[in-house]
């Protein structure tokens, strides 16, 4: 018996069957490409803004005259910090780490010149960071503290980084819109081309929502070898820009690493399954409407 | 005899012509001859009575009831229970006879008989000895002789045929019309436009678009 699926398969489309297979190559790399950068990018600035806005730097200048503050007021700084439960993490400021970022590691001791104690604090609650603010200013003995919360200084890197998600975003919706339309247009224009023999399944009384299924299937069928290559593609060479670029993120923890391939290669499969489901109710209703319009036409 | 189709002045408008104003009402089991010059519309009334279009003034009524948005289901079961012979209809060309034939039967949903039911068409129009060679490869005269059996394949309720004389040699087309006329006899709707109405030797109906006189209705 012969089978009408495959008829609508081997008429509609099937020179366009090669093309297919390149455009939704190169489309749903295109796509996959947002789709992994955007997330990812998401994850690492949201993780990088999160932990970086619970940080507070606290410079303690010498009073004048001094080299350096005293070894008996940095070890009651020490020891302060070491002992609240509230903060954290702490983490005091090499003097040669201070210099070398200067620019003045080949500076002796001799010099004139006079490091300050730099302590940066982790805490995300405000009282904690005014209470060192407060603690620091009494165990330094009334020596210059500034306070200089990352949270502030990080409100336009934040802004920034939404700009980019946004161009990033916009981009991907761009491209699917764009291969959606595409894909639509061939299809019209097979139709059109085939108008003689959808005509003749008009008169025979075949459904349009059959049809429309029918068609959208085969279409489906036909861009997802292509679409499945592209998502592989993309799988590997997320990995590789993670490997290139992950280095930035200190990525060298292998669980971390391996956790990151699985969310991205689940990402990739919810991405499949959503677009899937999206871009054959699209077709189908629209191919639906392009039946009823054409079968009941003035109706 | 129940209604099929009620026409009440219905017209349709193309490239600025205004067209008919017919009011006509089809039965089960008529013979309709429809006649009239060469562009006077009997394509395209054609059209109308197999719904493939629809009339920008009047109503049609449908087993009784007026045709309108809500009507597609009651259109596509009328579409599925008819034939349609039309001038110059589409074969697909890559497909067998057999295969072309045998697709309208996978469409419309009728599979009962197949078999028994292609073997009779096939031998009937004398398309057997060819049923498997491709449709490209046919004269014009043997691709009408594939389009009417693909309409007749499902035996269908109303026969609709537009000039299925055309192509055919003396011998076919007594033939094609004796088989009308035997199909009518059992109950069968026939409405054709031809210009061989001496051929027919049953009591038909006419409808004549020269002077949209509805004779003998």
């Amino acid at each position: 018996m012969i089978n009408y699926k495959n008829v609508l398969k081997d008429i509609l489309l099937k020179e366009e069957e090669k093309f297919f297979h390149g455009l939704s190559f190169i489309i749903v790399s295109l796509i996959a490409i947002h789709i992994v950068i955007y997330f990812n990018f998401y994850k690492f600035s949201s993780n990088w803004l999160e932990t970086e806005s619970k940080k507070t730097t606290f410079i303690i200048t010498n009073n004048f005259g001094e080299k350096e503050i005293p070894n008996n007021i940095k070890d009651k700084i020490f020891n302060y910090f070491a002992n609240n439960n509230l903060v954290e993490e702490f983490n005091a400021f090499n003097p040669e780490l201070i210099k070398e970022s200067l620019g003045l590691g080949g500076l002796n001791d001799l010099s004139g010149l006079n490091l300050p104690l730099i302590y940066q604090v982790t805490s995300d609650k405000q009282e904690v960071i005014d209470d060192v603010y407060n603690s620091l200013l009494n165990i330094s003995e009334n020596r210059l503290v500034e306070k200089h919360e990352h949270e502030d200084q990080l409100y336009e890197i934040s802004i920034l980084v939404s700009r980019i998600k946004l161009v990033i975003f916009i981009t991907l919706t761009f491209v699917i819109i764009l291969f959606s339309f595409l894909v639509m247009s061939i299809v019209k224009a097979a139709l059109l081309a085939n108008f003689n023999f959808v005509r003749m399944l008009q008169v025979m009384g075949a459904s349009s929502l059959e049809l429309a299924k029918n068609i959208s299937l085969s279409v489906f069928k036909k861009i997802l070898p292509g679409s499945l290559l592209g998502l592989i593609f993309i799988f590997f060479i997320s990995i590789l820009l993670i490997k290139i670029l992950g280095s930035s993120f200190n990525f060298f923890n292998v669980t971390y690493f391996s956790d990151l391939l699985v969310s991205n290669f689940l990402l990739l499969f919810f991405f499949v399954i959503i677009f899937s489901s999206i871009f054959l109710i699209f077709l189908t209703t629209y191919l639906f409407n392009f039946f009823e319009n054409r079968f009941f036409d003035k109706l | 005899m129940s209604e099929i189709l009620n026409f009440k002045n219905v017209s349709i408008t193309l490239k600025k012509k205004n067209f008919f104003n017919l009011n006509f009402t089809i039965r089960n089991g008529d013979f309709f001859l429809i006649g009239g010059d060469n562009a006077s519309g009997k394509s395209l009334l054609l059209k109308l009575l197999y719904l493939k279009t629809f009339p920008d003034d009047g109503d049609i009524y449908l087993f009784g009831k007026k045709i309108n948005k809500s009507s597609k289901k009651s259109i596509l079961e009328y579409r599925k229970k008819l034939g349609v012979i039309l001038q110059d209809d589409y074969l697909i060309p890559f497909f067998s006879v057999y295969e072309n034939i045998e697709l309208a039967s996978e469409i419309q949903s009728s599979k009962a008989n197949f078999k028994s039911r292609m073997g009779q068409i096939l031998d009937w129009l004398g398309l057997e000895n060819i049923a498997k060679s491709k449709v490209d490869k046919l004269s014009n005269g043997e691709k009408q002789k594939v389009v009417i059996a693909r309409a007749l394949i499902n035996n269908p309720k109303i026969i609709i045929a537009d000039q299925p004389e055309n192509n055919l040699d003396n011998n076919t087309i007594r033939k094609v019309f004796f088989l009308f006329e035997s199909l009518n006899k059992q109950g069968t709707t026939i409405i054709i436009t031809s210009n061989l109405k001496n051929i027919i030797k049953l009591d038909y109906k006419t409808i004549n678009l020269n002077n949209l006189s509805n004779d003998k209705l």
